[in-house]
């Protein structure tokens, strides 16, 4: 099964869903290379720090360990809202070929 | 998928014991089974009417956003995810939370990137699978059968893991042989997707995606207020002591013992339910270290890389942290972009109806992973606190472990331990079907159909798909009856990795790279896998960071897609036209 060849129209419309496709998919990849940088801060900041930098009491959020609450849940959370924006304001309706 | 990079240690010995106390604990799996069938056989009518082809393995490509939601994330958590995770939390503490970092972007990649353009692709050219893409993008039959065989070799794989996480499941709910549990998970499963085909699959990864997350999410509370309830009672000793010892004959020290007893109490009043456990953590004991002679760190439970790495006889990774940074990158890389192209998850964006549909799917996943593994993360931090006391290798008994305790407590109803017991089976199966189903289609659309040709009646194909279903089904249970489930995990894990490592740059560049081409994309696909399997066996950055495998198959595939491409003479217009039209 080959791909059926498209008339000038279809192309057209084609060419604008690639571009699309591809301004979409650029913004997830943001996403992601900003929720890499953000846990490698977190982590090596206040995740992997050393021995003698540890506090006797260590700093808790809400319960869990301060870089677990910023690098993991706040990111989550921030993540979360940020696939909503994607979804709602980023992602386009496919222009139907036809 | 993602539980799946956790250990997948399966055993649940305490299940039976939890079934025995309250019949009514077992209610939910009962009721979880019965609801399998139903749908089984409601998917099988819809199945008669239309094309075979397009309702046995995308069915009918109407899907809505819960049913792509709930599919797809079912799909993508294994047992691991509910018996594996909680049991590494259980055993290294907060540090674990980095482990899972990588699913804060598991959505927006898996579907923003390419769920839009594999669909539309799909519809214009009536591909049934990915690789119906790529063979006919390039127009190799060739291309096409090399990725078949990857697919075939990892989801092979990661099925037989997969069979022996049900069969352990099984064996533990029912308190029975390994070989017993094995072929009643296989003759359920097998049975239900070779009858009711894609349809089938999806709508019970449905259902099981929605008992995953709610046996897990109501976990939280319940664990919180025991660990408030147990500290309300210590506190009352602490009082009851204190009272004691200052009623005594004076002494020199007992004063100061009241007092420190006084401020222990004043601790326990101040401070909420996570707090009173993260801290009783932070006093955590590394026994490992203690008991191999190795130096420890204070508080490893609440920082990575975690305490020493709980090993068993001959591992040859004794003594060392259990998650050293480079590792720690390499999961937040796999559980990232591994998601994207990975073979079980690959057929949901064939077949969801439109983008409202993959819109709304994705409101409805942004956040099931926190939910799913922010309450494995808190749950399990608790467990210590609440005398949870595994001895060391024991630590796969967490999960059902914590649920047998808050049942002792009467803090949790018997309905939710059920549903705590349904949860990781859903997600062994609902991982298993859409495997069985891809290794269907891979052999009978991908192999017989397209590379060799065969022209079948509609009538014979269905009949072919439900042979090879039902036959793969059983020769990976011959498979899981043979291997020792103690070597189960690097396989998981090697699914992951290996499938990312060979597919990712193939598969997207087939997508949204004109100047792809045949040769290039055979060398990312086979490179890949090559450099993968070596980087198994001899890291070239030994001693320097500890990668993954994954990291260099998967750069090296990268390389090798945009290298040879580059190289080699690209496509023409007229092939391109179809794919990227013309402005």
């Amino acid at each position: 099964m080959t791909a059926p060849a498209l008339s000038e129209t279809q192309q057209h419309a084609q060419a604008r869903h690639v571009r699309q496709c591809r301004r979409e998919s650029m913004v997830a990849l943001t996403l992601w290379s900003i929720g890499l940088a953000w846990t490698l801060v977190a982590v090596l900041g206040w995740g992997y720090v050393p021995v003698e930098a540890r506090s006797a009491q260590p700093s808790l959020v809400w319960g869990m360990p301060a870089w677990v609450f910023w690098g993991l849940f706040v990111h989550w959370l921030l993540q979360i809202v940020a696939v909503w924006w994607f979804a709602l304001c980023v992602l386009k309706d496919d222009e139907p070929l036809d | 998928m993602i539980g799946m990079l956790a250990e997948m240690n399966t055993d649940a010995a305490a299940w039976y014991v939890l079934g025995q106390q309250d019949v009514a604990i077992l209610i939910p799996f009962a009721a979880y089974m019965l609801g399998v069938l139903v749908i089984t056989v409601l998917s099988n009518r819809r199945q008669q009417t239309g094309d075979f082809g397009t309702e046995y393995y995308v069915a009918g490509r109407n899907f809505g956003a819960w049913v792509l939601a709930m599919s797809w994330v079912a799909t993508l958590a294994s047992g691991g995810s509910f018996l594996g995770y909680p049991s590494l939390v259980y055993s290294y503490g907060w540090s674990m939370a980095f482990w899972v970092s990588g699913s804060t972007v598991t959505a927006v990649i898996g579907l923003g990137v390419v769920g839009k353009r594999i669909n539309r692709l799909a519809r214009q050219t009536g591909a049934l699978t990915l690789v119906d893409l790529l063979r006919d993008r390039f127009a190799s039959k060739q291309l096409g059968v090399i990725y078949t065989v990857v697919i075939l070799i990892t989801t092979s794989v990661y099925l037989v893991a997969q069979f022996v996480a049900g069969a352990r499941i099984l064996e533990n709910i029912l308190e029975t042989s390994y070989t017993m549990g094995l072929l009643l998970f296989a003759v359920s499963v097998v049975a239900y997707t070779t009858y009711g085909g894609f349809r089938a699959v999806a709508w019970t990864d449905t259902m099981q995606g929605v008992v995953m997350i709610v046996g897990v999410v109501l976990l939280v509370p319940v664990t919180l207020w025991a660990v408030a309830s147990v500290s309300d009672d210590q506190v009352l000793e602490l009082e009851a002591e204190a009272e004691r010892i200052s009623q005594q004959e004076p002494t020199p020290d007992r004063d100061t013992v009241v007092a420190e007893l006084r401020q222990e109490i004043a601790v326990r009043r101040g401070g909420t339910a996570l707090e009173q456990a993260t801290r009783a953590q932070a006093e955590r004991e590394d026994i490992e270290a203690r008991d191999n002679d190795l130096p420890t760190q204070p508080q490893a439970f609440l920082y990575p890389p975690g305490p020493r790495r709980v090993t068993e006889p001959g591992d040859d990774q004794a003594g060392d942290w259990f998650l050293p940074f480079g590792w720690g990158l390499s999961l937040f890389l796999i559980r990232s972009l591994g998601a994207m192209m990975m073979p079980t998850t690959v057929p949901r964006m064939l077949a969801f109806r439109d983008t409202a549909a993959l819109r709304r799917a994705l409101l409805i996943l942004a956040p099931y992973f926190l939910l799913m593994y922010g309450s494995s993360l808190i749950t399990m931090n608790c467990a210590h606190s609440l005398g949870v006391d595994l001895p060391a290798g024991k630590s796969d008994h967490a999960m059902p472990a914590l649920v047998t305790r808050l049942v002792e407590l009467q803090a949790a109803p018997a309905l939710l331990a059920g549903l705590l017991i349904a949860a990781p089976f859903a997600a062994v199966m609902s991982t298993v079907d859409s495997a069985l189903l891809v290794i269907s289609a891979s052999i009978v659309r991908d192999l017989f159909e397209k590379s060799c040709s065969w022209r079948l009646s509609q009538r014979a194909t269905q009949r072919l798909s439900y042979s090879v279903t039902a036959s793969a089904g059983g020769l990976v249970c011959a498979a899981a009856l043979l291997i020792e489930p103690a070597f189960l995990q690097p396989l998981v894990i090697h699914y992951v990795g290996g499938s990312a490592s060979a597919l990712f740059w193939p598969g997207l560049a087939t997508l949204f790279w004109r100047r792809a081409t045949t040769p290039g994309v055979t060398a990312g696909l086979v490179g890949g896998s090559v450099v993968y399997v070596l980087a198994v066996f001899w890291n070239p950055l030994a001693g320097l960071i500890t990668l993954h495998p994954f990291v260099f198959g998967f750069s090296s595939s990268a390389l090798l897609v945009w290298g040879v491409s580059r190289w080699t003479t690209g496509q023409t217009e007229n092939q391109l036209e179809p794919y990227f039209g013309r402005d």
